[in-house]
């Protein structure tokens, strides 16, 4: 893997290397060799800090595990495997985009997750990886970056409101009245990951705190309901955003969801699967 | 492995105890024939004050395993015939109006008991199914804004039929992990048949076992088994056993916290068992699978042995620390 | 897991790195400095042990530096600039321990301590300075280690605190040598932008001008004033090194010869010598052991040849300065001034001597002058304490005390010899001094100054003699050769860090390219290569500590499971011990019985914290005994 490495010098480096100048020029102007003295350690610590941030840096292995839902503009969590080959490692910060985590002390290997925020939807290409170090002194900041050459489809951004579009809504003879009312007590159909846009009833707290991520109760079947949103040929970002915003909220209301886009036309359904494709057409739209 | 005696450090506790718990695992085992694992778990599962849920067919023993150790360790039996009209108060018991005394008394229940069994618990509506499991949890009962304390030690062993579903109330999943162990009993080998046909059954020598405890001793047993010695290595393998079973996909969801106490606390039942007075991952590994059975749930729909078998092969990818 | 908050960590090496230096210069700091951060210091501790210590505010501490600040402003002089100054920082760095702690602050304060070494190197240039450096430098790395991880976070892990520690100090190690490097081979200038006024070592030595017990003061004296290095040719027993030649003679104050210059005479008989003379006192005049031939500058002021065979500086010596000579080691030294300008006599002191002296006269000056070197040898007394001279202090050594120190004897030996007639002058410097086999020097220390007397022989030169009866043998010190050591290696310091110089860099180089150019030649001179020969076992015994510390030394099941796997039976990592030992049980089912017990005496430490390791090996032995011959 091709890799870089950069230096920035913070603020205490500065003055340090200010100091150890000083010194050298208060050592050469007097001839007092002591000061030369203090500046030759000075410089010593300069070159053993930065022979030790190289050190710190090298031989490691990283594979990022992206979650599993993208959508623009909301942070998503980052999975990221750090292996150290050798001899221990102090102090690393990793980052990709504003998602930065910190790892203290690594010996062997380890996890960090990174909340990170994409901007826009639509295909990303991840920019590197930087794991960065101010070990050991903290007067210099060495990062090393790591292409990642991983490409992610990120949905559009979730966004409530009124809906500028057309929404056809089916509802069985059976059950008539609110768009969105409480839905029957379907067919419970077990615990699955929590994904963005579900009201919070749906949540199931205990199996939550118990794991300590977030799950929800997903239900199959349900009242038969049906709603179709009907994008135009060329629609906004912001009815992408409503649009996914709608379609998350009805799939976890029980509600069959299908769409067009323009020519495009996607039958509605239910489950992850279908979920999934909705959420890739308006990602691609 | 037990190892040549006269070398090692002696266990500490009461050695009297340790002696008559060999005596109970044996009577044990004279009714229950062929079954010593499992004799061994419930006996894990009375130490570690936890509940049993054994799931098996009609006639595989479950009552007088039961029983039996209710009658070894000198304890108290009730057994509630769970039906679908059975209401909690069935169970609790329940204010009743005393005309001589023109007061309500509160007329205590069948769950007021050492060991209590609960057969076919799932023929009983979710109402009384909770209402069991919330004083299982706590070890108290609350009626008309009273609360009573349950006698120690206390003990739930409810039975299901894994296969005759019809008009069945399953246990709630979050409910599950109110028991510490599952366990299922399953047939005899031809071999032990033979012998129970002989000897027409042994419900009725399980009546007749001699009590080899007192409730206060077994009361004495269940906290000496809190002091079995964990150490930092092996509470690395546990953590390391529910972050495995967190990152496994094929589980709805890993190992809770409460489980895995509950792992620490079966284990250390074993280990006293065993007559050691430390954890090693031997136990772990040994009650692990019928501890994760009600904690570890599949994604998939899957039949019991294949989920047991699921569960070993999940405990085989973990490394165990030396 | 136990944790540590590296802050604090951070904070009392803070606190040491201003402490340790500050108690070392104690000598040199103002009382009011070192007595004000004694006071903040005893104040944090007993209000850190009520626990009711409130971090002053930035202008609380201004306020409190402010006096200090206006002292140090209106007591500033030139020369005692630099250590007003690192009184203040001693005071800056006590205000500072009382205000708040943030990671800032420290950094501050090791600023300090860095600042405080920085201004010692100043004024301070004796070995002190070498262990002040080593201990800050070690405290101020370790500690910006822990400030980092401070930054980083909050509480750290007693494990990750440990290492850090470790790593702080084979960092400090490691920038020791790195240091020696960078102060041996980064190229400096030949000369200095300007020589500043800077560093005095603050003591006069022998003067050019000698009253009576001046010298008797400087023999109570043990510090040391010059050190004089053999580079080449014999060495005397006992060298008698010149200073100054007395001239003139005024109610007991001999004036030295400055004036004129040295002919530089060069076909002297005698062999040759080549010594380095580095000064430790403040002097005028070079200390010669013979007749200087050449006298090279190689750093300070310039030195040149002065009258009668000594050597003069043209200013006085403040820095730290090294010169060498080519001295003649011959017994007569040729005269310059004509030897007829040492034959006057006070007139006062000239009748009560005649007599005396006529009565010394032998045939020839040499007899005459040891004739009068014995008469005072056998009947006066030395001493260093003879009492206050009442009137002419000759006439009052010669004819009542009759006990007295170098001057008199010296002085009463000039004036009997002339009073005869032969040329006499009393000459001042250092006699013998103590040999350091270490570093191949001779060390003059004060109470090694000494005046002699020089005599014209005709036709010869000036000889010298010394009419001082020998004060009586020297205590030999039981630690004589532990002092030697120390001085050699303070000697090292001064020669290889305070007075290394741009000259003696390129010397090194050339040394080095020489020894990679041609073969080497193998001279095993033990004072030469036993440096490098210390650095090279010190560096392996480092590595061989690093080593021992990562080892880790090999368990019982460690070497059980290695040998079993060679056999074909490998571990599965899902395996608990016990389930591993049984399935190889199953192949070789005469081992079962020891492999259970091993099994659970291995869990009996492993998990039940009772110590079993003797029994494991033992058990081990047997077990691999059984393996190899079934």
């Amino acid at each position: 893997m091709k890799t870089r490495f950069r230096v920035r010098i913070t603020t205490a480096g500065y003055l340090y290397i200010a100091l150890t100048l000083a010194v050298a020029l208060a050592g050469v102007n007097t001839g007092n060799n002591l000061l030369y003295l203090c500046a030759s350690a000075l410089l010593a610590l300069m070159t053993l800090s930065g022979l030790l941030s190289v050190i710190n840096l090298l031989g490691l292995s990283v594979r990022i595990e992206p979650p599993e839902e993208i959508f623009a503009e909301v942070p998503s969590p980052f999975g990221i495997h750090l292996q150290a080959r050798g001899w221990p490692r102090f102090f690393l910060r990793v980052r990709l985009f504003e998602g930065e985590s910190r790892v203290l002390y690594l010996r062997d290997r380890c996890r960090v997750l990174l909340w990170v925020r994409l901007p826009r939807r639509g295909e990303v290409l991840l920019p590197p990886l930087e794991i960065y170090s101010g070990y050991p002194l903290g007067l210099f900041r060495r990062s090393r970056f790591w292409p990642v050459g991983i490409r992610l489809l990120v949905y559009p951004r979730p966004l409530p409101g009124r809906v500028p579009f057309s929404v056809r809504e089916t509802v069985p003879a059976s059950s008539s009245g609110a768009r969105f009312r409480q839905p029957e007590p379907e067919e419970f159909s077990g615990l699955g990951p929590y994904r963005e846009g579900i009201p919070a009833s749906r949540i199931a707290w205990r199996a939550s705190a118990r794991t300590g991520a977030l799950r929800m109760k997903e239900f199959e079947g349900g009242g038969g309901r049906t709603l179709i949103l009907d994008l135009g040929p060329a629609p906004s970002e912001e009815e992408l955003s409503r649009a996914t915003h709608l379609i998350l909220r009805a799939l976890g209301e029980g509600y069959a969801v299908g769409l067009r886009l323009g020519r495009r036309e996607i039958p509605p359904g239910r489950g992850p699967q279908k979920r999934r494709q909705l959420l890739e057409a308006l990602a691609h739209a | 492995m037990a190892g040549e005696p006269g070398i090692f450090p002696a266990p500490g506790g009461d050695v009297l105890n340790r002696e008559k718990l060999s005596w109970v695992r044996s009577r044990l085992e004279e009714v229950i024939r062929g079954k010593a694992r499992e004799v061994e778990l419930a006996l894990v599962c009375f130490l570690a004050r936890g509940h049993l849920l054994l799931e098996d067919l009609p006639g595989t023993g479950k009552t007088t395993l039961a029983l039996a150790l209710a009658r070894v360790t000198g304890c108290d039996f009730r057994k509630v015939a769970f039906t679908s009209d059975l209401l909690p108060a069935d169970i609790l018991g329940a204010e009743v109006w005393r005309p001589e005394k023109g007061v309500f008394e509160f007329k205590p229940g069948p769950i007021f008991t050492h060991i209590l069994l609960a057969d076919e618990i799932n023929r009983a509506s979710p109402r009384t199914q909770s209402a069991l499991l919330e004083a299982m949890a706590e070890g108290r009962v609350s009626v008309g804004g009273k609360t009573y304390s349950l006698p120690r030690p206390f003990m739930v062993i409810a039975t299901q039929n894994p296969e005759d579903l019809q008009g069945t109330y399953p246990l709630p999943e979050s409910q599950l992990d109110r028991f510490l162990l599952r366990l299922s009993l399953g047939y005899p080998e031809p071999e032990e048949e033979k012998k129970i046909l002989q000897a027409d059954g042994y419900y009725e020598a399980a009546c007749d076992l001699p009590a080899v405890l007192s409730p206060e001793e077994a009361r004495a047993l269940q906290e000496e088994v809190r002091r079995v010695r964990v150490s930092e290595r092996l509470l690395a393998y546990l953590l390391e056993l529910a972050t495995e079973s967190r990152r496994n996909r094929e589980f709805r969801y890993g190992l809770s916290t409460r489980g895995l106490l509950a792992l620490k606390q079966a284990a250390q039942a074993l280990a006293y068992i065993r007559g050691r007075d430390f954890v090693t991952p031997e136990e772990v590994k040994a009650v692990f699978v019928p501890v994760a059975y009600p904690r570890l749930l599949p994604r998939a729909e899957i039949p019991p042995p294949a989920r047991e078998e699921m569960l070993r092969q999940f405990l085989e990818q973990v490394p165990v620390p030396l | 897991m136990p944790e540590l908050r590296p802050l604090k960590v951070a904070w009392i090496l803070a606190v040491a790195s201003v402490v340790l230096p500050g108690g070392f210069l104690y000598r040199d700091l103002s009382p009011v400095a070192l007595l004000f951060l004694g006071g903040v210091l005893l104040w944090i501790f007993l209000r850190e042990r009520q626990g009711n210590l409130r971090p002053l505010g930035v202008r609380e501490q201004v306020l409190l530096l402010l006096p200090f600040l206006l002292w140090t402003i209106l007591t500033l002089r030139l020369e005692t600039l630099v250590v007003r100054f690192a009184d203040l920082l001693l005071i800056l760095a006590g205000v500072k321990f009382l205000g708040t702690r943030t990671p800032r602050d420290i950094l501050q304060i090791y600023l300090l301590g860095l600042l405080l070494l920085v201004a010692a190197a100043v004024w301070r240039f004796d070995l002190l300075y070498g262990a002040i450096f080593a201990l800050e430098t070690t405290l101020l790395i370790s500690g910006l280690f822990f400030l980092f991880a401070a930054r980083e976070g909050e509480k750290i892990p007693l494990a990750l605190a440990r290492r850090l520690a470790l790593l702080g100090v084979l960092t400090t190690l490691g920038v020791f040598v790195l240091t020696g490097f960078y102060f041996l081979f980064l190229p400096r200038p030949q000369y200095t932008l300007f020589s500043g006024p800077f560093g005095s070592t603050g003591r006069t030595g022998l003067s050019d001008r000698v009253a009576p017990g001046e010298i008797a003061a400087l023999q109570e004296d043990p510090s040391v004033a010059f050190r004089v290095r053999w580079l080449s040719g014999p060495r005397p027993a006992r060298p008698y090194f010149r200073v100054y030649v007395y001239g003139n003679y005024h109610r007991g104050v001999w004036t030295a010869l400055r004036k004129g210059r040295g002919r530089g005479a060069r076909s002297l008989p005698g062999p040759r010598a080549r010594v380095e003379i580095l000064p430790q006192v403040e002097t005028r005049a070079l200390p010669v052991p013979g007749y200087p031939l050449e006298v090279e500058t190689v750093r300070g002021p310039v030195a040149e040849p002065g009258p009668e065979g000594t050597v003069i500086l043209k200013r006085e010596v403040l820095e730290p300065a090294l010169w060498r000579l080519t001295v003649a080691l011959t017994p007569f030294l040729p005269a310059e001034i004509p030897p007829e300008d040492f034959l006057r006599v006070p007139r006062r002191i000239h009748p009560p001597l005649k007599r005396l002296a006529e009565g010394l006269r032998r045939s020839d000056p040499l007899q005459t002058a040891r004739a009068v070197e014995a008469f005072l040898r056998r009947n006066y007394t030395y001493t260093l304490s003879p009492g206050s001279p009442s009137g002419e202090p000759l006439l009052w050594f010669l004819f009542s005390s009759r006990r007295g120190h170098c001057e008199y004897f010296a002085t009463a030996m000039v004036f009997l010899l002339r009073t005869l007639g032969i040329p006499a002058r009393v000459v001042g410097g250092y006699a013998g001094g103590q040999w350091n086999p270490f570093g191949g020097y001779y060390l003059l220390r004060e109470r090694d100054a000494h005046t002699w007397v020089e005599v014209w022989i005709p036709g010869k030169g000036w000889m010298p003699f010394d009419p001082t009866p020998a004060p009586g043998p020297l205590r030999p010190s039981p630690f004589k050769k532990w002092r030697l050591l120390w001085d050699y290696l303070q000697f090292r310091w001064y020669y290889w860090v305070v007075e290394y110089d741009f000259l003696k860099q390129m010397r090194l180089l050339r040394h080095l390219a020489g020894g990679l150019g041609s073969r080497p030649r193998l001279r095993l001179n033990p004072s030469r290569i036993g440096l490098p020969i210390l650095v090279i076992f010190l560096g392996l015994g480092l590595v061989a500590c690093v080593f021992f510390l990562y080892r880790r030394r090999v368990t019982p099941v460690e070497r059980l499971l290695r040998e079993f796997s060679r056999y074909g039976w490998p571990r599965r990592a899902s395996e608990t011990l016990g389930e591993y030992l049984e399935r190889v049980s199953r192949e070789r089912p005469d081992l079962s019985p020891e492999l259970r017990t091993f099994c659970e005496l291995y869990y009996q430490e492993a998990f039940g914290g009772h110590d079993t390791r003797a029994a494991q090996e033992e058990l081990l032995s047997r077990i691999l005994r059984r393996l190899r011959s079934p």
